[in-house]
């Protein structure tokens, strides 16, 4: 009887066996500081009203969700991984037909009173669709280890693009050179491809529409803006600059930044939230955020390191840099280093569909640091 | 096999193992990827460490100037009333009604719909140009464009025509570009949410636009609103509601428009009148509330042209072709040797036009009238509070634009006979900058630095405080807008009457709406001050001179709108003034064919030619008796003239050939006998003469009094005037305020000081002492005796009908103006036993031959006979026993 039941204890212990719980509880101490500050944008808003409520809610739900799908079996995984970029795919070419406007932008899907936001699944799932593409390409050359991965990955770019959403669409380009790159591509493949991008990117400026054409202006002229630029197209920039700035080495204190509780912070708990950070904790906190987060990231990457198969560790890779181009691109557009584009940084920005994907990933993270060996095997015959 | 090799199990996932040089490959692509990783927090903790160490106090600047504002408490200006507590101008607060355009172009249905109109025909025009096909259906814009005057009918047209636009123009795959369409999806949008109540039905209109790409393209507005969540209505229904709120709200602005009236001066409407001379006529042109719209709306059309005309001057500039002017940015020109690199690239970026599928520079005017910002306008004021102020801050939905504010402006409950007001008030006027660097001082005093606790809840820390600081006193100067008097008394009080204006600090939010209002300080109100005049006696002044140049006197008259004159009153025993009464007391504008107030006062002030003339002579005698140069001297008998050559001087008088005597020079006023006097006093005793009567300025200074400014009395500057032409009273400019003060000093033997203001908030003016002449009694008494003699049977005024006034006085005529005019000038002081009034009537630049006696004395008479009929006004002047017949 003792023996039975030691012996189900160790067989329910040996399924965690793996499980990368120091990323998980990274995520949720992340997860717990961006519900800090959401919470601290939203004080007092009626616009933003129960939203703090909403992501805490969000967060232990899809965490726990997150913690389960980590133990999906691998062949489901394998199986399904182009059926659910398939899904991406068709969830986002439907928008302009069946999606809800706001704002401008037809990038969700009304669900009863709820919405949901497909570009944000497609980042994860187009980590899970390359990994499946890249896993049996050790051997593989410019074509299967770039230029079709490449193809997958303008497929939501572009669908993305559509809506018109730059900043998700531009945050998937590092998720396909890092998983190329630790597919094996060839240094010099990747260069040529990224150097071909730059040059596509500059020659497509001409064709931009006038307003995005005036965004990427004023981030160039961020240090000269005239009045009229400073109240008109270049406020996002300047007020979230100045929140940053205010900061100070210490801050103003939590839930005290004065940009954040007098409304100059426009989307200051989506797009902005790192510059109620800077303005609350300072450079201080700013940078303990941002190394924190790096830190998790490095995590997954470590999780990679010591994985021995190569799905899953081209699924921690990708997942690491998709936080780490998040980080990246949002503390850049926040901070005047990018142009400005919104794009909300995971775990931490307020938005359902934003902390799903994001514990998906994570998701993803578990379930390649789990898989058994006899997973592996039934994954060999195939 | 061989014998004695082990065999290895089979491990298929093996297969996906690299080997151990396949492993290390792997992990270290992986560490690369690591290292890449590590960048990103060194590329933005540099970024952050710029952002948030070194330019921490530029941006904490910033902040302090997006949220702490700070507004002015104008200080009421202090009263002035006169010397029987008269009030004769104060401060009052008056209503004002501000508009502001945008906000009534966004939030009311008829400027939606004139907006609307203007863009479809614009559109329709523009598309018919670009592609042979107008994008707007035929039909929806046709006739006149719609104003604000037009018949409500015409509104009601033009929402109907609203809600048959096709969606297709609404749509993103539409025929308009992104910034067209959303521009017109903004003027449906709103439209349908002032007058279509969507959301009365829990249907707002944001919902129903959601569906919009969903329908058939070609469905009208109406329909498709109508068919949107599954409410029940007809596209008639709709219709109904749209055109019955229309209605609604046009007939609230006609309400507002009725107690406005028909007198609102039209925005931009100020033109010159064609005229005579250089200089400049305007005239603005009138109306209603809704004229003064239409007004408004073609000034800001006007303004958007020049704009948009100035900025395709700018990018005129530019190369045309994008990537021409990207490699011009990247080399500097002279026009851009001063911008950065960056700045240039900017400009490039978006210079020229670009995007959309139609005329973009259609676009871009649309979109600069659109972004337009409009600062509030003043509509009319004063509005006043019952119907006006009531029925916009009651019914504020009905007049989205529209603002009620508070105004400080100057009253006058006391007026002038001609129903002005007292031109020796003067007038203030709003001055936008203080540039003064003291101003800080005076205006902040140390509530900056004092109001400790306010500033901590201010949310300040202790670096920012002086930040803050100093951004407060930039832009309370910057902002600060002070009521100053331009002339007369509002200006020389000024220090009194401004007060101190105080301020608040006040946190705003990002819609400038105020959140918080941590530290004040309060205005103090400007001090009340007293006159020495009273209003009543001014208007007897007044009316004395005038009265005395509607009549003939001696065959001669003068034309009442040429005449310039003064009477100057005051208390021959304290000095305090008790009139200053000039005409003309307006002049006529022959272009604006208006009257306009003369407030330049010759009392004070050299304003005409010079030379009082004789009435200078009993200051001379004065000196002459105490020099001794009467007694004892023996003066030729008048021959009708004295001196020789360039140096004489004639006379004719009535003492001619008559033994001459002081007296009798001064009753007839013999410019022989004191051209002798003058001889031997020489220029230096006519000089002692006039300075011991107050008539030489020590320096070229002008006289400070409290409340005026008096020009300096002296010689003319550069006129050449011999001895004895001196010595009768020419070469010399004295205003007749201080002639007035030197005939007191003749009665009392004292020079009072002059004073206008006799009490601040109640207080007494401190009073400087009188100065006493230093002569006896009997120099005096025998100067009097000969300027008793004057208003008498036979003196030089013995026609102003003065007999049995007791008055003492002198008679002055001075040829002026190539001797083709008179100063004509009376001044004395009565009664003469014991004076309480000592005045200088003169009449400049009258016909010649128009004496001392003639005019000026008949004013002083006029004015006798009417205080005679005001006792209290005698008795306030005279005192009870000092009656003067």
């Amino acid at each position: 009887m003792r023996l039975e039941v030691e012996s189900r204890i160790a067989r329910f212990a040996g399924v965690f066996v793996g499980f990368p719980w120091y990323v998980f509880v990274l995520a949720f101490v992340l997860a717990g500081v961006g519900f800090v500050f959401v919470h601290s944008a939203t004080i007092g808003s009626d616009d933003f009203a129960g939203q703090d409520s909403k992501q805490a809610m969000a967060i232990v739900v899809c965490g726990a969700i997150a913690i389960g799908l980590s133990f999906v079996p691998r062949a489901f995984a394998l199986s399904n991984a182009f059926v659910l970029f398939a899904l991406v795919l068709t969830a986002l070419a439907l928008l302009p037909w069946f999606g809800v406007t706001l704002n401008g932008a037809r990038r969700w899907y009304g669900i009863g009173s709820a919405t949901i936001q497909p570009t944000e699944f497609a980042k994860p799932i187009l980590v899970l669709a390359l990994a499946r593409w890249l896993r049996l390409k050790s051997h593989g050359g410019f074509v299967d280890v770039v230029l079709i991965p490449l193809i997958l990955t303008l497929l939501p770019m572009y669908l993305t693009l559509r809506q018109p959403d730059l900043g998700s669409a531009l945050s998937m380009l590092p998720i396909l050179f890092a998983m190329s790159w630790v597919a094996g591509a060839r240094p010099l493949h990747l260069f040529a491809t990224i150097a071909l991008g730059a040059l596509g990117l500059v020659a497509v400026l001409p064709f931009l529409q006038s307003y995005q054409l005036e965004r990427i202006a004023i981030w160039l002229g961020q240090d000269h803006l005239t009045p009229a630029e400073w109240r008109g197209p270049g406020y996002q920039l300047m007020q979230s600059l100045i929140a940053i700035g205010s900061g100070g080495v210490s801050g103003d204190g939590l839930f005290e930044g004065l940009q954040n509780r007098y409304d100059f912070l426009p989307y200051r708990s989506t797009d902005f939230l790192f510059a109620v950070i800077c303005e609350e904790t300072g450079f201080r906190g700013a940078m303990t955020v941002i190394l924190l987060y790096t830190f998790f990231s490095l995590s997954i990457v470590a999780c990679a390191y010591r994985l021995r198969d190569r799905f899953g560790r081209l699924l921690a890779a990708g997942v690491a840099t998709y936080f780490a181009a998040h980080l990246f691109i949002h503390v850049g557009v926040c901070t005047g280093l990018l142009p400005p584009t919104g794009l909300p940084l995971p775990l931490l920005s307020y938005g359902r569909s934003s902390v799903a994907s994001a514990w998906f990933a994570l998701a993803l993270v578990g379930h390649a640091a789990t898989a058994k060996p006899r997973d592996l095997s039934e994954d060999a015959i195939r | 096999m061989s014998r004695g090799t082990r065999r290895q199990p089979f491990r298929p996932w093996t297969a996906f193992e690299e080997g151990r040089g396949r492993v290390s490959r792997a992990k270290r692509r992986l560490a690369v990827l690591a290292s890449c990783i590590l960048l990103a927090p060194i590329f933005l903790g540099m970024r952050l460490f710029n952002l948030q160490i070194v330019k921490a106090e530029e941006m904490r600047l910033h902040r302090t100037r997006n949220l702490h504002g700070v507004e002015w408490l104008h200080a009421k200006r202090g009263n002035i009333v006169d010397a029987r507590g008269h009030v004769l101008v104060e401060d009052e607060s008056q209503f004002v009604l501000r508009f502001v355009y945008r906000d009534f172009r966004r939030g009311h249905v008829c400027g939606l719909l004139v907006h609307l109109d203007r863009f479809l025909r614009e559109l329709q025009s523009v598309t018919r140009q670009a592609t042979d096909g107008a994008i707007v259906p035929d039909g929806l814009v046709d006739g006149e464009p719609l104003t604000y005057v037009d018949p409500v009918g015409r509104f009601e047209a033009a929402a109907l025509r609203t809600l048959e636009l096709p969606i297709s123009l609404l749509r993103r795959d539409g025929p308009l570009g992104k910034r067209l369409r959303s521009v017109l999806r903004f003027y449906v949008f709103h439209i349908l949410d002032q007058t279509a109540t969507l959301r009365r039905h829990g249907m707002p209109v944001a919902r129903v636009f959601e569906g919009l790409d969903g329908e058939d393209r070609d469905l009208p507005v109406a329909s498709f609103v109508a068919r949107a969540g599954g409410l029940p209505w007809s596209p008639v229904e709709v219709a109904g509601e749209v055109v019955a709120r229309v209605r609604k709200q046009i007939a609230a602005l006609d309400e507002l428009a009725g107690i406005l009236g028909p007198r609102l001066t039209l925005p931009g409407s100020m033109t010159r009148v064609a005229g005579k001379g250089s200089a400049a006529g305007w005239v603005s042109e009138h109306g209603d509330l809704f004229s003064w719209l239409d007004a408004c709306d073609r000034l800001h059309d006007r303004r958007t042209e020049a704009r948009v005309d100035e900025l395709h001057a700018r990018q005129a500039e530019f190369v045309p072709g994008f990537w021409s002017r990207v490699f011009d940015a990247c080399v500097t020109s002279e026009a851009t040797e001063d911008m950065t690199l960056s700045r240039r690239l900017a400009n490039a970026l978006t210079a020229g036009t670009r995007g959309g599928k139609h005329a973009t520079e259609f676009e871009e005017r649309i979109a600069l009238r659109f972004r337009s910002e409009y600062g509030p306008v003043v509509v009319d004021k004063p509005v006043e509070f019952e119907s006006v102020v009531a029925l916009v801050l009651g019914k504020r939905e009905s007049y989205p634009g529209f603002e009620v504010g508070e105004e400080l402006r100057r009253r006058y409950p006391t007026l002038d006979p001609r129903g002005r007001p007292y031109s020796i008030l003067g007038i203030t006027q709003w001055r936008e900058s203080v540039d003064d660097a003291a101003k800080p001082t005076l205006v902040l005093g140390d509530e900056l630095d004092s109001d400790v606790d306010g500033t901590k809840r201010l949310h300040l820390a202790e670096d920012e405080r002086e930040i803050w600081q100093e951004e407060v006193k930039r832009r309370l100067l910057s902002e600060f807008r002070v009521r100053e008097g331009l002339n007369n008394l509002e200006a020389y009080l000024d220090p009194l009457l401004t007060g101190q204006a105080g301020w608040r600090a006040l946190l705003r939010d990002r819609t400038g709406q105020e959140r918080f209002s941590p530290t004040h300080v309060a205005a103090r109100r400007g001090h009340d001050v007293e006159l020495t005049i009273d209003h009543e006696v001014q208007d007897l002044l007044d009316r004395a001179l005038e009265e005395a140049s509607l009549e003939t006197i001696n065959g001669h008259s003068l034309d009442p709108a040429k005449v310039k004159a003064s009477f100057a009153l005051i208390d021959a025993v304290t000095g305090d003034i008790r009139g200053m009464a000039w005409l003309p007391r307006t002049w006529h504008n022959d272009l604006l064919d208006i009257d306009i107030p003369d407030r330049s006062n010759p009392t004070c002030v050299h304003r005409w030619q010079p030379s009082p003339g004789s009435v200078l002579k009993p200051v001379f005698a004065v000196e002459g008796l105490v020099q001794g140069f009467v007694d004892g001297h023996e003066y030729e008998i008048c021959s009708g003239h004295y001196g020789s050559g360039w140096n004489r001087i004639s006379c004719d008088c009535r003492n001619r050939w008559q033994p001459q005597s002081l007296q009798k020079a001064l009753r007839y006023s013999c410019n022989s006998y004191f051209g002798q006097l003058g001889q031997q006093l020489t220029f230096e005793g006519l000089q002692r003469a006039l300075l011991r009567f107050g008539l030489l300025a020590g320096t070229d200074n002008n006289i400070h009094v409290l409340g005026l400014r008096i020009d300096p009395p002296g010689p003319v500057p550069r006129e050449r005037r011999s001895l004895l032409q001196r010595s009768i009273g020419y070469g010399w400019r004295m205003p007749p305020i201080l002639l007035a003060r030197a005939y007191a000093a003749l009665g009392t033997g004292r020079l009072p000081p002059l004073q206008i203001v006799a009490r601040v908030d109640g207080e007494a003016v401190d009073r400087p002492p009188s100065t006493p002449l230093d002569v006896g009694d009997d120099v005096l008494d025998r100067v009097r005796r000969g300027m008793i003699d004057v208003p008498l049977s036979d003196g030089t005024a013995r026609h102003a009908g003065l007999q049995g006034d007791r008055v003492a006085a002198k008679t002055g005529t001075a040829e002026v103006l190539g001797k083709s005019a008179n100063n004509a000038s009376f001044a004395g002081y009565l009664p003469w036993e014991s004076p309480r009034l000592a005045f200088c009537i003169t009449y400049w630049e009258t016909p010649p031959k128009i004496h001392g006696g003639d005019f000026p004395a008949r004013a002083l008479a006029i004015f006798l006979r009417s205080l005679e009929q005001r006792p209290a006004l005698h008795t306030m002047l005279f005192g009870d026993g000092g009656r003067p017949r």
